[in-house]
């Protein structure tokens, strides 16, 4: 019998300016971190909800740890040298398929280099938000090194896509 | 590696003597709690089932609280005499056993969180949901499954449903006698 729990997959795919997908990959993601746990905490125990998904990127290249509280170096948000555009975060619907008793959803945000120059990637993680009462708080709750970094030429655009799956 | 859950089973006899103790491996959230997660990180009301098999729409301020206070079995870790394979789409325990000293009830105590624990020469992580079960019906009981039930009523726009989380069959039911208590602990771990 399968062992469930949460998975979650990472896909990176590259485009070009013509929208033509210039590269693919499909990588097991391993790194929740206890930023993931913290948030799953705070929400469990004191009727706070989620909120604030915000997939970031980097070009750190150090292994990622239990208590990481953010990548290495994000690259910034904008068009000047070394920056990416970053897009907006986007999820689908849950769907859950009876047949093999798994559900999932997708998480996912493009970045987009209007640099003028190349710009490489080379870790991936996402930020999400609990709300209270007395205030919100942001947590680090993925991080993952890519096993390639991937250089993006002016007007590429990089689309990140974490699937979530649950298996019963 | 990703979120993995651990079940923690013990049955403490009269005397406070542990006669009973089993780690497993929790197999099974189900699609409720993703729901709620997608409703929460994205404004979007879809339809969940709550554990009396209504619909209902989620609601963004939706909350995934567990820590219910003691006699009361309508969330928090739930027990249950059914045998049903569980399935992605399970809402709740096939029979539950619900708070009481009257035949076949037991008495809920109340459930507990302890916070993040990391273990940075393992890149691990974990937190422990755990609640007490005490058999006072006057005789044994057989515990055959387990499930994790969220509330999500405490805020004001909250839709005010009880969900299932996660669902658990065990592979060897228990059986409680009377006089004993049963603690179950769900453990949450992450691994970087």
């Amino acid at each position: 019998m399968r062992k469930a729990n949460i998975d979650a997959y990472l896909t990176v795919i590259v485009t070009d300016k013509d929208g033509k997908v210039v590269y693919r990959r499909r990588y097991k993601s391993r790194s929740f971190v206890v930023g993931f746990l913290n948030a799953l905490y705070a929400d469990m125990t004191a009727g706070n909800y989620f909120f604030g998904p915000n997939i970031v990127v980097g070009s750190g290249t150090a292994k990622p740890t239990i208590n990481d509280r953010g990548l290495e170096s994000q690259i910034g948000n904008g068009t000047g040298a070394g920056q990416l555009q970053y897009g907006t975060d986007s999820l689908t619907t849950p769907v859950a398929n009876t047949t093999s008793n798994t559900g999932s959803m997708t998480w996912s945000k493009s970045f987009t280099n209007g640099s003028g120059g190349n710009v490489t990637v080379s870790e991936v993680g996402a930020y999400m938000s609990v709300y209270s009462t007395s205030g919100s708080t942001t947590y680090f709750v993925l991080h993952d090194l890519l096993p390639s970094p991937i250089t993006l030429s002016p007007n590429q655009v990089l689309t990140v896509v974490y699937t979530i799956t649950i298996s019963t | 590696m990703n979120v993995k859950a651990y079940l923690k089973i013990k049955v403490i006899n009269e005397k406070g003597k542990c006669i009973y103790y089993r780690r497993y491996r929790s197999r099974s959230f189900v699609i409720g709690f993703l729901n709620v997660l997608f409703t929460n990180l994205t404004g979007q009301k879809i339809t969940n089932i709550n554990t009396s098999g209504g619909s209902y729409t989620i609601n963004y301020t939706d909350e995934m609280l567990v820590t219910d206070s003691s006699n009361d079995n309508n969330y928090g870790i739930q027990i249950g005499t059914g045998t049903t394979a569980p399935s992605i789409t399970d809402t709740r325990l096939s029979q539950l056993i619900t708070n009481g000293t009257g035949v076949g009830q037991m008495q809920y105590g109340g459930v507990n969180v302890t916070g993040p624990v990391t273990n940075t020469t393992n890149n691990t992580g974990y937190i422990t949901i755990t609640r007490t079960f005490t058999n006072n019906s006057g005789a044994s009981i057989t515990v055959s499954e387990v499930g994790l039930v969220a509330y999500s009523g405490t805020l004001g726009l909250a839709s005010n449903q009880y969900y299932l989380i996660i669902y658990d069959l065990l592979p060897t039911p228990i059986t409680v006698p009377n006089g004993s208590s049963l603690s179950i602990s769900y453990e949450i771990q992450v691994a970087t």
